[in-house]
């Protein structure tokens, strides 16, 4: 009677989890494509004749932008289908702690993704000529902005799977749930920060003389600005990762 | 997941203290290190005034990283090339080296980023202090204020953890990614892919960003 | 789930504020050094000879911005590993 209680609490903490993934995790990303997809129509809106070309990059950007709820996608399915026979109360804390993770990062994600992509859409309406440029900087931009929603997965993915301690009391099932929001939440400035500086780089890169020339220089100088950015999302991946080893 | 994080080790006792090493990192970083000195021996094999195409590789690799070097540093000497040279391509091939079947990143183990973080460590105070004098860079942690030293000693030490851990967890995060999706389904396009994403792109990425913010580092700390 | 004891608790408050304390405290800095690099990137966008000097203006403008990340880190390290409850 005792172990079909713990399984029961056990598949609902995961339920939730599973819940919080993708309910947060799609927020950002549906506002995000919808900021890419507004650019565009502006940009057909102002250019007809471009429309084939802007619908391309249109979706490419949109690919791009969708992947961090992908991330939550995978985590809510493994925590739907998932085993619970003979599973510890601590392990349905986890699977919450994973839920909040991934689903906060890929939140913040998907908006900071978005912001390349819908100023990209936009210069290249006006700047049809340097469509290779932008398109490189807002797919680099987007790449390395979803750094911290990987940090988020893989912190999801330690939670899932880490091997279960029986004798975890209350203290261990705080911890793992704070090493969820830690990673979750610590992942949303970064993302969003960083998607502004990749943003800014294409802006960068339309008031250039020569924009084909500075794609090299801008580039690098995203790359550097955008990984000190990320470095408080790598302070909350060692903080989650000391909570989780203590466990 | 488990056969993720697990690390071969090998303990022995020297002298009363048990040591540990780490069998599989190390033979992968071997292997990264043989393969780069191959490179170079196949790249200066026969110098010529009209090269060959493995010369002109080498030179197109070693005056790109110059020129690296000198506009980060904005200087015209060459004291860090070397060092920036082939901190990049042992980065980078360390990074590929997991598309292979059967070996796997040594940057996936977290003491080979933490080592060359803390060698970068080093390398900027020792180059402030030559640079500046011992007194102006003492006097450059109590700024603002004397109370705050503290704090800015913890900074100088959070960028050491912030540059290891960006390789580290990028690569571990790939790698995690890489094996939960690939025990998930069986199919024959997506894990592919994953590696050309984790294993090529971004590891050339991080690859340049680790070594970029090496000397940046410096560049800052010497200014 | 009925013998939680006050140390426990305490030590529960302790880990859970140190996940907030980092969580929360990274979102302004990350936030405010992306918005500097982007800015940087402008500016570097109309003035590409002085690349170097934004470039070092950018980073020591996030090193400043990073300082309360980084107090973050030591809060959430002293509560982890100071507070034993």
């Amino acid at each position: 009677m005792e172990q079909v209680a713990v399984t029961e609490i056990v598949k609902s903490l995961s339920m939730l989890g599973a819940a919080i993934a993708i309910g947060l995790g799609g927020i950002g990303a549906g506002i995000g494509i919808g900021m890419s997809g507004a650019s565009a129509c502006e940009g057909i809106g102002r250019q007809p004749k471009m429309s084939s070309e802007l619908f391309r990059i249109m979706l490419i950007g949109q690919a791009a932008t969708s992947t961090p709820p992908t991330f939550a996608l995978v985590v809510s399915i493994l925590l739907l289908f998932g085993k619970y026979e003979g599973a510890l109360l601590i392990q349905g804390f986890a699977a919450l702690g994973a839920g909040i993770s991934i689903g906060a990062g890929a939140f913040a994600s998907g908006i900071g993704s978005a912001y390349p992509a819908s100023r990209a859409c936009e210069a290249i309406a006006r700047q049809p000529h340097l469509r290779a440029p932008f398109t490189t900087l807002m797919l680099l931009g987007q790449a390395v902005s979803q750094t911290p929603v990987i940090f988020s997965l893989m912190v999801s993915f330690m939670l899932m799977f880490m091997p279960a301690k029986p004798d975890a009391g209350f203290v261990e099932f705080v911890a793992v749930i704070s090493a969820g929001i830690c990673m979750g939440f610590g992942a949303m400035g970064p993302s969003i920060g960083s998607g502004m500086a990749a943003e800014s780089a294409i802006i960068g890169a339309r008031h250039h003389r020569e924009p084909e020339k500075a794609v090299g220089l801008l580039t690098r100088v995203m790359l550097l600005g955008q990984a000190v950015a990320q470095s408080t999302s790598i302070y909350a991946l060692v903080v989650a990762l000391v909570l989780i080893m203590l466990v | 997941m488990k056969d993720i994080t697990y690390i071969a080790t090998y303990s022995f006792d020297l002298f009363g203290t048990s040591l540990t090493v780490n069998t599989f990192t190390l033979i992968n970083t071997w292997i990264v290190m043989a393969v780069i000195i191959v490179l170079a021996i196949i790249g200066t094999r026969s110098l010529k005034g009209f090269p060959n195409p493995a010369q002109r590789l080498a030179e197109i690799y070693v005056s790109a990283m110059d020129k690296l070097t000198k506009e980060t540093l904005d200087t015209t000497t060459r004291t860090y090339m070397p060092l920036v040279s082939t901190l990049f391509i042992f980065l980078l091939l360390s990074n590929w080296l997991g598309m292979i079947p059967g070996l796997a990143e040594p940057t996936k183990d977290l003491n080979t980023p933490l080592s060359l973080g803390i060698m970068g460590f080093f390398l900027t105070h020792t180059a402030a202090i030559k640079e500046k004098g011992i007194v102006q860079y003492l006097k450059e942690y109590c700024q603002p204020f004397f109370i705050m030293a503290p704090l800015n000693v913890v900074g100088e030490l959070a960028k050491v953890i912030s540059i290891s851990f960006r390789l580290f967890g990028n690569i571990l995060g790939g790698a995690i990614i890489i094996s939960v999706v690939s025990h998930m389904i069986y199919s024959l396009v997506l894990p592919p892919f994953l590696y050309v994403f984790f294993g090529l792109f971004v590891g050339t990425i991080q690859a340049f960003v680790f070594t970029m913010l090496t000397i940046t580092y410096i560049s800052v700390a010497t200014k | 789930m009925d013998g939680i004891t006050g140390a426990e608790i305490i030590r529960a408050a302790a880990l859970l504020g140190a996940g907030m304390s980092m969580g929360f405290g990274a979102i302004g800095p990350g936030i405010g050094e992306g918005f500097a690099a982007g800015k940087a990137c402008e500016a570097i966008g109309r003035n590409p000879e002085e690349a170097g000097l934004l470039t070092r203006t950018m980073l020591v403008g996030q090193a400043v911005s990073e300082s309360t990340g980084i107090y973050a880190l030591v809060v959430a390290l002293l509560l982890i590993f100071v507070v034993k409850g």
